[in-house]
């Protein structure tokens, strides 16, 4: 059973981003939240792999990787009922399965503040 | 000429309740008791009082409350009013009337009688009649529609109350009241008309005020004022006193007469003074005059009352077979007999003078075109129709009647004689070209000649019987040898029986007796109105004032006398004995031979004295001397002496060798007792001497006896021969008076032709004038061809443009040039001609005018083809129009046709008119198959598109356009189309179809055009906010590393600037992929090192993202060569090589970075940010590895990584 969270702190959490800057921000704000970061993964194998592989409490996830979509490895979590935010500079959600287009955004770019409350929102309270 | 003055009828006198005619002469003949019957009874019934007819129909009833308003209710009057009535409600009209007037208002009942100051209403669906006092209500006998109770009312109550009668036509539709109210007035009646201008309804009143038959015209409320003086007057009121003054031989009228003949021409002179007297009376009476005098004084002052009063005195009635019976009489009896025994087209002449508006002899047309046709014969039939009246001719020229006068025609005669107009009828053209109108007075102008049939009726009654006797002589003489006179059924011959037999005594029919009596017609020596009359001088026989011929010489006179008395019996001859003058009785000497008359003198000689005669002629003309001989000739039996004495005669201007033979018849000697021969013996000488001297004295006595009582003889021969001269210069002259008679009476007849031709030709020549100024007006070039195609007539207008002269008729029209190109006209006129139809051509004239050329058959008014008409109409401006409408759609179609988007015209069906090729390509419907074909079928349906249908309709039935209506639609063969609509109704004047524009726009591309900007935008704010992502890590990622700002600017500055670079050349490659060459290039390029870089690789492409992170790969290798290794020095060398390694994962690319000759090279303490993402970056982002090597020689790293292709161009990822 999951316990109920006051804080970011400790979540483990997958980033699936495949730029090199963005990923190593993202590290480096994840840190600073201390959160525990679980993998980090450049293609969607790769996040796929890692969702199994690890346990995880959360996922930052890049729209797109390489090209291709994350709805398999978005798809993953949800059958794992594991939150998730979609990282990703699309505005429009058109033509989106309903998979990701009701999944929570976050839109790049974005501040430490931004990360924070955005995550705050679904890994606490939504999951509360 | 007829002149019918109204007759004094005998109803002043006698009531016909109280008298009647036998006979029914006075109902009979409708109009009157004969004259006799008038003067007969001279009682009246004290307690009459006017009865006034009111006959009136819509709007009736508000005349009728006016009229009553104001009608005082002690007037002495009875008042019968005839209303058209609804025949199946019950009538409120004495109830409305009741409460407008005090008298007692009744409804009528059969048998009421009348009484005064009563007001009595029809009933309903009846027909009202006045017989003797009594009102009489019957079934009306019409058919409901064609009843006219107002006639019948006004009919009945004239002939009941004669010049007592009052009528009153009011407010109504139609001419009910004319027909009746002819009778009042007729009778002497008084005829009051509402003034059309105060009727609802004018019919009624008009149609009486138009046939001259109102007396007075007034608005109702004034009636009453107008009918008290009336009835006040002595012509109502006292009438015996007129009577009685007329009895005295009392003249008054002379002067009216005078003036009437003065002032109009018209002599009544012979007109009975009672009917002149009464109508005179009655005039006075309209006018409220008293004395004759100030009536004689109004006269003058007023030509309108002298007309009035010469119309009234000529008052004309007749009908159409007035009096049934006599008609049917005349028919069988005079015009059966007449038509059978004529021949086919030999002249029937018929004459009716006095035939007022013509009925009369319309009926003898209608009779007589009857009979001809059952027998089967043309005749040419000429009707004389006469009357002094214009104003009756004209009516009876135009020949139209008032449905009551027809009323009594039969219907199948109706039908065959006359054409129904509006509420009247029109004598058909064929019966009226029968009957030759002519204006003629009967008492004054010659009679016409040798005619069949004269119908004079009801004129003799009117004149005094002096004038009859004349007029009687007249129609006499008028008429061939047993010709037939039809009369008035009051007329009769009276003392002319010697002149006529009578054929049919009840009806008044006779034939003409005799030779014609040149010596009782007294015909009228001078034309004109005023010619003085001769009635004492008229009986005077022709040859009892001898003319004073001219006076011959006294010489001659008493020659011719001796000659007479002594000359013997002489014969004047020849030496051949041929005779050349007798002279005296030669009677007794000479006779006669036996065979062809003969001049041979010896062979009329008496026997006896041939033989000496012959002997004594030729001695005497031998000797020239005179010789004489005695003879006995044989005469009667007796033995005659006769002395001849032949000698002869010198005349100088005569050839020689005449004789003279004279005759004289010797006494036989008788042996007298003379004494002195007795007793001679015994006498002396001087006895001897007085007896030879008495002997000679007594022969010489004896020679002279003789030669006196020769002369004697031949005086009395001469006298005979001067009385049969005489009788014979007498009988010449007689001749001549009769050819003089004939030669008027053909003159008469001639001016009437004449008069109803030049009537004819003053019509034709209007028609012509009409026809000349329609055809001038219209500017029509018209041509009349004959069928010879003969120029026959042509219009001005046709002068200048076939360039014709007047000389050019008669010409064939072959012969011409005409001016304007028209090939096929004679081709085209002969096919005319010969198929009878029309035929228009266009034709070009010069000065680039165009002409509507028709060609249709000259038809003559019997419907004959006698040509034909050639019209030439200007059509230039039409068809300048024309050429410009065909422009305007040849520049309207080529610019469908030229138009890109696909256009359809539809009709109002939403049938497809025509495509566009655009539509056809855009489509692929076939121009064939889509044009005719409905919208809806179009392509198999594809364009069963119901908002399109909606759209169209709306255009058709309300808008006229709509634009921009976008469809989104499914094609079976296109696919999904986007397309936008517009539509234009193509409306015109007149009646072409509507037509419907519509123009399609294929925006289906465009549609995914947008699309994919939209697609681009979204993927350009992606890239774009990625890009911003990424220059915030970079900036966080420097900052973090980076111990002073110092050391943070240039650092940022350069990974942004590679960053820029990378996205330059992915922008150039259109984001399609990067080479790898490139990149480096650009990459190393800030460096500028020139020879010192060495690049060496293959063209290799890669994704665009591998680029970007290859870039920033080569920036951190550059960035540190630059800082510490071999481009920091002015020696090292940079060598970057990479090449493509096909291994078992596929292909990777394996990059080498070489620095030689730079400074020392000492391997890092700890890993640089710029080695870690270099590391991070192959491996995380390319997924590939990383080799670092710090030789000493310079720095090396190798990365290789696998080659992902480049993506997609429009990938909907990145």
């Amino acid at each position: 059973m999951e316990r109920r969270r006051e804080s970011l702190t400790g979540l483990r959490i997958l980033v699936a981003e495949d730029e090199t800057f963005v990923l190593m921000d993202i590290e480096d704000m994840l840190r600073d939240l201390q959160c525990e970061i679980v993998g980090t993964v450049a293609t969607v194998e790769a996040a796929v792999e890692a969702i199994r592989e690890n346990p995880v409490d959360g996922a930052l996830l890049d729209l797109n990787l390489h090209g291709q979509t994350i709805l398999p490895a978005a798809e993953e979590l949800v059958r794992r009922a594991v939150p998730f935010l979609l990282v990703t500079g699309y505005a429009s959600r058109n033509g989106d399965v309903p998979v990701l287009r009701d999944a929570p955004r976050l839109k790049k770019p974005f501040s430490l503040g931004g990360l924070r409350a955005a995550m705050h929102e679904v890994f606490i309270q939504r999951s509360a | 000429m007829a002149r019918k003055p109204s007759v004094k009828r005998g109803g002043s006198n006698s009531k016909p309740n109280v008298s009647k005619p036998p006979g029914g002469a006075a109902r009979g003949g409708g109009k009157a008791a004969a004259p006799a019957a008038a003067k007969a009874s001279g009682k009246r019934k004290s307690a009459e009082f006017p009865v006034v007819g009111i006959g009136a129909s819509a709007g009736g009833i508000e005349a009728l409350i006016k009229l009553f308003d104001v009608m005082p209710a002690d007037i002495s009057m009875a008042f019968v009013i005839v209303l058209h009535l609804d025949p199946t409600h019950e009538s409120q009209l004495a109830h409305l009337l009741g409460q407008h007037t005090e008298m007692p208002v009744a409804e009528i009942s059969d048998g009421m009688s009348i009484e005064p100051d009563h007001v009595y209403v029809i009933a309903p669906d009846s027909s009202l009649t006045v017989e003797r006092g009594r009102l009489r209500l019957k079934e009306p006998a019409e058919p409901r529609g064609h009843r006219h109770p107002v006639d019948v009312l006004f009919d009945s109550l004239a002939n009941d109350q004669q010049e007592r009668a009052i009528c009153i036509v009011l407010s109504g539709t139609g001419r009910n009241g004319t027909e009746g109210l002819k009778e009042v007035k007729m009778q002497g009646g008084c005829v009051l008309v509402q003034d059309p201008e105060t009727a609802r309804f004018d019919g009624m009143p008009r149609s009486a005020i138009t046939a001259n038959l109102a007396d007075q015209i007034l608005a109702p409320e004034h009636m009453p004022e107008f009918l008290l003086r009336y009835i006040r007057h002595a012509y109502i009121a006292a009438p015996h006193a007129i009577d009685e003054s007329t009895d005295g031989g009392e003249l008054p009228l002379d002067p009216i007469l005078a003036l009437l003949r003065l002032r109009c021409g018209h002599d009544f002179r012979h007109y009975k003074r009672t009917t002149l007297l009464r109508r005179v009376h009655r005039r006075m009476g309209l006018a409220n005059l008293e004395a004759v005098d100030d009536y004689t004084d109004l006269l003058r002052s007023n030509p309108a009352e002298i007309a009035a009063l010469v119309k009234d005195l000529m008052i004309s009635v007749t009908r159409f077979f007035r009096d049934p019976e006599a008609w049917e009489t005349l028919d069988k009896t005079v015009l059966a007999p007449l038509v059978a025994e004529r021949d086919s087209d030999a002249p029937i002449r018929l004459w009716a003078p006095g035939c007022a508006t013509g009925e009369e002899a319309y009926s003898l047309a209608m009779l007589l075109t009857e009979r001809a046709e059952a027998a089967q014969k043309q005749f040419q039939i000429k009707i004389f129709a006469t009357d002094s009246q214009d104003d009756n001719l004209n009516l009876a020229r135009a020949g139209v009647y008032p449905e009551a006068a027809v009323s009594a025609i039969p219907p199948d005669r109706l039908r065959r004689f006359f054409d129904k107009l509006d509420g009247s009828y029109e004598i058909k053209k064929e019966l009226r070209d029968l009957v030759v109108f002519a204006p003629h007075n009967l008492l004054r102008d010659a009679p016409f000649s040798r005619i069949d049939l004269i119908t004079c009726r009801n004129l003799l009654i009117y004149i005094e019987p002096e004038m009859q006797k004349r007029v009687l002589a007249l129609l006499h003489f008028g008429l061939r040898e047993a010709g037939y006179l039809f009369l008035g059924s009051a007329e009769t011959v009276g003392a002319h029986d010697d002149l006529f037999e009578t054929v049919s005594k009840k009806w008044r029919i006779f034939r003409r007796l005799g030779p014609t009596r040149h010596d009782i017609v007294d015909f009228p020596l001078l034309p004109g109105p005023t010619r003085p009359a001769k009635v004492e001088g008229a009986n005077a026989p022709a040859g009892e004032q001898p003319p004073a011929r001219l006076a011959p010489r006294l010489a001659d006179v008493a020659q011719r006398a001796l000659l007479d008395r002594f000359a013997p019996a002489s014969v004047l001859v020849d030496r051949n004995g041929r005779a050349l003058w007798f002279h005296g009785p030669t009677g007794d000497f000479l006779a006669p031979p036996t065979g062809e008359p003969t001049h041979d003198l010896l062979a009329m000689a008496r026997d006896g004295m041939t033989a000496k005669l012959r002997g004594a002629m030729r001695q005497a003309a031998s000797d020239n001397q005179a010789v004489a001989f005695d003879a006995w000739i044989r005469h009667g039996g007796t033995r005659r002496a006769v002395a001849v004495a032949v000698a002869p005669v010198s005349d100088p201007k005569a050839q020689d060798g005449l004789l003279l033979v004279s005759f004289r018849s010797e006494e036989p000697p008788q042996a007298s007792p003379a004494a002195p021969q007795d007793g001679g013996k015994e006498g002396s000488g001087a006895e001897r001497a007085l007896e030879d001297e008495l002997k000679a004295t007594r022969a010489e006595l004896k020679n002279t006896v003789e030669q006196m009582e020769g002369a004697n003889e031949e005086l009395k021969a001469s006298n005979e021969e001067i009385t049969s001269m005489n009788e014979e210069l007498q009988s010449t002259n007689e001749e001549l008076e009769t050819s003089k008679e004939e030669l008027q009476s053909f003159n008469e007849e001639l001016h009437t032709v004449n008069n109803q031709l030049q009537h004819k030709n003053q019509e034709l020549e209007e028609t012509t004038d009409h026809l000349n100024n329609l055809l001038t007006g219209t500017d029509l070039a018209t041509v009349f061809l004959d069928t010879d195609l003969r120029i026959k007539w042509f219009s001005p207008a046709s002068m200048d443009l076939l360039d014709l002269v007047a000389s050019d008729i008669g010409r064939p029209v072959s012969h011409f040039t005409l001016k304007v190109a028209d090939e096929a006209l004679l081709r085209d006129a002969k096919i005319v001609l010969e198929k009878l139809i029309r035929c228009d051509a266009e034709v070009q004239g010069d000065a680039g005018r165009w002409y509507l050329r028709r060609l249709i058959p000259y038809r003559t008014h019997d419907n004959r083809i006698a040509g034909v008409v050639a019209t030439f109409t200007d059509i230039t401006a039409r068809k300048q129009a024309a050429d410009a409408a065909d422009e305007a759609r040849i520049y309207a179609q080529a610019i469908v046709e030229t138009v890109r988007h696909p256009l359809l015209v539809l009709d109002g069906d939403l049938r497809v008119q025509s495509v566009n090729p655009a539509f056809v390509e855009a489509f692929g419907c076939p121009r064939e198959e889509s044009e005719g074909a409905l919208l809806h079928d179009l392509d198999h349906g594809a364009w069963d598109i119901p908002e399109l249908r909606r759209l169209l309709n709306d255009i058709l039935s309300q808008n006229d356009a709509f634009d921009g209506f976008g469809v989104d639609h499914v094609f079976p063969r296109l696919g999904r189309r986007h397309m936008l609509l517009n539509a234009r109704k193509l409306s015109r004047d007149g009646d072409r179809l509507e037509l419907i524009l519509l123009a399609i726009e294929d925006i289906t591309e465009r549609k995914q055009a947008e699309a994919h900007r939209e697609t681009l935008i979204g993927e350009l704010s992606h890239r774009v906010k990625n890009t911003l992502a990424m220059v915030q890590s970079i900036a966080s990622q420097t900052l973090r590393r980076s111990s002073s700002l110092d050391e943070f600017r240039p650092a940022f500055e350069g990974r942004v600037h590679a960053l820029a670079r990378a996205h330059d050349l992915l922008v150039d490659e259109d984001w399609t992929g990067a080479e790898i060459g490139q990149l480096a290039l650009r990459t190393l390029e800030p460096y500028r090192m020139g020879d010192r870089v060495v690049l060496d690789g293959p063209r290799l492409l890669l994704s665009p993202q591998t680029g970007v992170a290859l870039v920033m790969i080569l920036h951190e290798l550059a960035t540190n060569a630059v800082k510490y290794g071999a481009l920091s020095n002015h020696d090292g060398r940079l060598q970057v090589s990479w090449r493509l390694d096909n291994g078992e994962n596929g292909q990777r690319v394996r990059l080498k970075w070489v620095e030689t000759g730079g400074p020392p090279v000492n391997p890092p303490s700890h890993k640089g940010f710029g080695t870690s993402l270099i590391e991070r970056s192959a491996s995380h982002e390319l997924g590939g590895d990383t080799k670092v090597e710090f030789r000493e020689d310079g720095f090396l790293c190798e990365v290789s990584f696998p080659r992902r292709d480049a993506p997609p161009p429009r990938s909907d990822t990145g």
